[in-house]
């Protein structure tokens, strides 16, 4: 019987973090553009015995090995993205998540959200919710494909042990849609 | 309680004989489309390039014999051709939900086309690389990567060696242009 909830619980805890239905949710919608790291890719990234000399970047790869997932949605269609502020906000009210800080910058705002890990500088989960970027990306005129795109809504969210002194530097240096409002990050 | 237990059992019997009854893999799609109207396969053995002018390290040496072969196979959108585009992305799809097929990263859209990058190995190394992408417009195409425990950590040293080598780059060019010449640019901004 032990080993029967055991194996249960090894099914049930990935699932545990941001909303996997979710997710799915709006992964499959036509108007929702997704990027998904999974664990592995941050466990071969701590496996590749790269030659850092940079101090800096190896601790960045030692943050990587922990990091369970990297999941991030974008979305330029308006109703959507109040569909997904609204199940951010439901999802936020029924998970341990607390503010950590927000930005706003014109017409964009740019919230974090984190839940508590082992001591002040590591959180478990860390929400990223960008609404507004349209105004900003305005006068960029950035195409993909021949098409003009504006995303309204970045939605980003990392999980793992994660050190919050390392997310900036980690978000630098992936090239992922809502990096850019990542390295905002700052701990101090 | 036992009945519990048994319940437990039989679903995971059902999960295990449905896993056996796929049957179909990723090699059997490949061998049974190579021919097919609007496919295109290329298949490269890596002993096909030579490295004999070439002086490599020893990690070099190692990373290169761990490689087996280079196999792709694409599909070309046309325009009467959707429901066969839309089937053969959705066998695909079932194939690789094979758990034995891991995940790195899948990203994209329903407009513009999606990719998703998996492979066959435990967490130091990996046995079969798989990239299988389709753009909306053009098609879709699976680019394998076979081999046994290949380390990506001294595959990344081959890296400096592939500059060097030219002979086979003409093929793989093809298949690109296969596609459309602008179609590079994007397989080129999938490394990560």
């Amino acid at each position: 019987m032990k080993k029967l909830v055991f194996i249960i619980a090894l099914i049930v805890a990935p699932m545990a973090g941001f909303g996997q239905s979710l997710f799915d949710k709006y992964e499959a919608n036509d108007d929702v553009t997704s990027v998904v790291f999974t664990q592995k890719v941050f466990r071969m990234l701590a496996e590749l015995k790269l030659d850092v000399d940079d101090p800096e970047a190896k601790e960045v790869l030692d943050m990587a090995a922990n990091i369970t997932g990297l999941k991030v949605l974008t979305t330029d269609n308006e109703s959507v993205s109040a569909q997904m502020k609204a199940d951010v906000d439901r999802y936020l009210r029924s998970s341990q998540l607390e503010e950590l800080m927000r930005v706003k910058d014109g017409e964009q705002t740019v919230k974090f959200f984190v839940k508590e890990g082992k001591d002040d500088n590591h959180v478990k989960e860390l929400l990223m919710f960008v609404s507004g970027l349209s105004e900003v990306m305005k006068g960029q005129d950035i195409e993909i494909n021949g098409q003009k795109r504006k995303f309204e809504t970045v939605l980003l969210s990392l999980t793992g042990d994660i050190d919050l002194r390392q997310v900036s530097k980690l978000a630098n240096k992936m090239d992922v849609p809502g990096g850019k409002q990542l390295e905002k990050v700052n701990k101090n | 309680m036992q009945s519990i237990k048994n319940a437990v059992m039989a679903v995971i019997l059902v999960m295990v004989s449905w896993g056996c009854d796929q049957g179909l893999s990723l090699q059997s799609y490949y061998v049974n489309n190579q021919e097919a109207p609007n496919f295109i396969s290329i298949d490269i053995p890596v002993s096909f390039v030579s490295l004999e002018h070439v002086e490599l390290t020893e990690d070099q040496q190692e990373a290169y014999e761990s490689i087996d072969k280079l196999n792709m196979l694409g599909f070309t959108r046309k325009d009467d051709n959707e429901e066969e585009y839309r089937a053969e992305i959705a066998k695909v799809s079932e194939i690789l939900k094979d758990p034995r097929y891991q995940e790195l990263f899948r990203g994209g859209n329903n407009r513009d086309g999606r990719v998703v990058i998996k492979y066959i190995g435990d967490d130091t190394t990996i046995d079969e690389l798989i990239i299988f992408g389709n753009a909306t417009e053009r098609g879709f195409a699976i680019i394998r990567v076979l081999g046994d425990k290949m380390d990506p950590s001294k595959i990344m040293k081959l890296g400096d060696v592939v500059n060097e080598i030219q002979s086979e780059e003409n093929a793989v060019q093809d298949f690109m242009n296969f596609f459309s010449p602008t179609s590079k640019i994007e397989l080129d901004s999938l490394d990560m």
